[in-house]
């Protein structure tokens, strides 16, 4: 099954901010990283994920650097104390929400 | 090289051309370009090796066109549409507009056209400057600034660091023509103005920018500090000489400490956002301290002695005798006149007892006295508010040298802007200065309109600074 595209607009970047909180990355690699843990679930065009990771770094919710070690040079994102702050709160809406949805769904019957 | 099929690849090439169609900030279409080739590689080689693990080929033999196209393909495919992400890019790297700094600065350049306007018309008889043609002086200021702004604005800021030892040589240069006669006058016991056509440019005004842009542009350009202490020692003799100590001695030729005081505090908040910085300002701060009293002490009995008449001197001695609630101390005529005000104030008609320069440095207790303590309130917020507003550009410029530009600029705007307020009502001395955008003197409006737009200009590319690589680092290293 696949996601609609209006819930995947509301947490990309919760999960972006989420898995750069735990590792530094490149765009090609955050894709990936996305799609794994996410069980497949979340495949989106991976051109997107640049708007919103550079619009993070204009928000100085990330910040980015070159890194011309390897064969091609890859543009790094790490994540800000101002970007733990945000998705602390992001987190936190999250949890109220999801867990209001829940109820309401677990009103329904399905135990 | 399979890398260099793939990266050169005319569908590839199209792609990215299409994206950076849509972003209009074409400083940042090489690293949209270089970010992206790194991904639709990534995308093809993944397909690649996946296809290669069939025919077991992959880093033995290159692979065929045919299975290069394909990946491709599925790169782009993958990738999604071009136009849709450029757009988006675009969004994200416009260049912007601080409208609240810019609405700030209009509502204090209204307040100062208001007070020009009711010195001319409205004030008392006495006091009032029908004579001199303040408001369409003033207007005239404004609107060379406003199109001074405006080529500053869309200009490349950036252009500073490189002509920041012109723009150095000309502050100092001013200084020597308001020496010289006759376009340099002596007011006040002060040679400070320089008069060209019928207007007036105070010299010990402007200079403090000049010197913190041309500061500005050499911290930001400056190499990683060497590790010989002689080396060292030579790095920041230059620096103490050309930004401290030089400076300082041109203030003093004038004499304007005001001037001083401004350029100080703004050179030290720009050493202190640089790492270490504190220890640098302690090192200066001495050596320039311990030359000042040796100059004072130095010069006792000629120069003081000689002062004690001037109205410097007798102004600070007296906020020194107010400061410790001396009764024999002569009043202030500009606390006189905001204290008996009220909430409500006199009205601009009402008797200006002994306030002398009501558009100059004068024109916060004339507009607060006339208008009231509320507007006081209203002024002092209104200050506040264009304060922080300017340091939050510095904060969310990613360019260092904007930083630093935005940091002295404002600083300098600061300092005057918080002096000519707090001077008003007693709290710090009373000095020869009009408050930014507010008050009448001479070409200042235009220098300060100049720097507001140099402001805006730092906000409007804080989004399409490309970011340093190390290559380009290496690049400009080995400048001389």
């Amino acid at each position: 099954m696949k996601i609609s595209k209006e819930l995947m607009k509301g947490s990309t970047v919760i999960l972006i901010l989420t898995l750069l909180d735990r590792k530094e990355m490149y765009g090609y690699e955050l894709t990936k990283e996305l799609e794994t843990k996410s069980g497949g679930l979340f495949v989106l065009k991976e051109g997107t994920l640049y708007p919103i990771l550079h619009s993070l770094e204009s928000d100085q919710m990330v910040e980015a650097y070159w890194d011309e070690q390897g064969t091609r040079p890859r543009k790094y994102y790490r994540i800000t104390d101002k970007g733990r702050s945000q998705l602390e709160n992001k987190k936190r809406e999250w949890s109220l929400f999801s867990g209001a949805v829940n109820r309401v769904l677990g009103e329904g019957g399905t135990p | 090289m399979t890398d260099a099929r793939i990266r050169e690849h005319k569908a590839i090439q199209r792609y990215l051309d299409e994206v950076c169609e849509q972003v209009r900030a074409k400083e940042m279409h090489e690293e949209i370009r270089l970010e992206l080739t790194g991904h639709l590689e990534e995308l093809a080689y993944e397909k690649l090796e996946l296809a290669g693990e069939d025919d077991d080929s992959l880093g033995k033999s290159s692979p065929n066109d045919e299975a290069v196209e394909e990946a491709i393909g599925h790169a782009i495919t993958q990738m999604g549409n071009p136009q849709t992400i450029g757009k988006r890019l675009h969004r994200v790297h416009k260049p912007k507009t601080d409208w609240s700094l810019l609405t700030l600065a209009a509502l204090l350049i209204g307040i100062g056209l208001m007070a020009m306007y009711a010195l001319q018309e409205l004030a008392d008889p006495d006091n009032a400057v029908s004579w001199f043609p303040l408001l369409s002086n003033k207007l005239r200021f404004v609107a060379i600034g406003a199109a001074l702004l405006l080529v500053l604005y869309f200009a490349d800021y950036r252009k500073l660091k490189t002509l920041r030892w012109p723009i150095y040589a000309v502050a100092a240069g001013l200084f020597i023509l308001a020496r010289i006669g006759p376009i340099g006058i002596q007011m006040n016991g002060a040679y400070s103005w320089i008069i060209i056509g019928g207007i007036g440019l105070d010299v010990s005004a402007i200079a403090p920018y000049l010197f913190l842009i041309a500061y500005a542009g050499y911290l930001a350009s400056e190499k990683p500090a060497s590790a010989s202490m002689v080396g060292k020692l030579r790095e920041y003799g230059k620096e103490l000489g050309l930004f401290y100590a030089m400076p300082a001695f041109l203030y003093l030729l004038v004499p304007s400490l005001v001037s001083l005081a401004v350029h100080f505090v703004g050179a030290s908040v720009l050493l202190l956002t640089r790492k270490q910085g504190w220890k640098r300002l302690l090192f200066y701060c001495t050596f320039f301290f311990s030359a000042l009293a040796f100059v004072i002490f130095a010069a006792r009995g000629f120069t003081l002695n000689g002062a004690r008449g001037s109205i410097m001197y007798q102004r600070w001695l007296n906020y020194l005798h107010l400061l410790v609630g001396d009764k024999s101390a002569e009043p202030l005529p500009s606390r006189e006149f905001i204290r008996s005000a009220g909430l409500w104030g006199h009205g601009f008609g009402s008797r200006l007892e002994g306030l002398i320069y009501p558009y100059g440095e004068n024109v916060v207790a004339y507009l607060v006295g006339s208008l009231g303590w509320a507007f006081g309130i209203g002024l002092a917020a209104l200050v506040a508010a264009f304060v922080f507003r300017s340091v939050r550009i510095a904060n969310q410029s990613k360019d260092p040298f904007a930083r630093l530009l935005v940091i002295a600029l404002s600083s300098v705007l600061a300092v005057k802007l918080v002096w000519t307020l707090l001077m008003s009502v007693g709290l710090l001395p009373f000095v020869s200065m009009a408050m930014p955008f507010i008050g009448y003197s001479g070409l200042q409006t235009v220098i300060e309109m100049a720097a507001l737009g140099l402001l805006l200009s730092a906000f409007r590319r804080k989004d399409s600074i490309p970011l340093p690589r190390s290559e380009g680092i290496e690049q400009a290293a080995p400048q001389r």
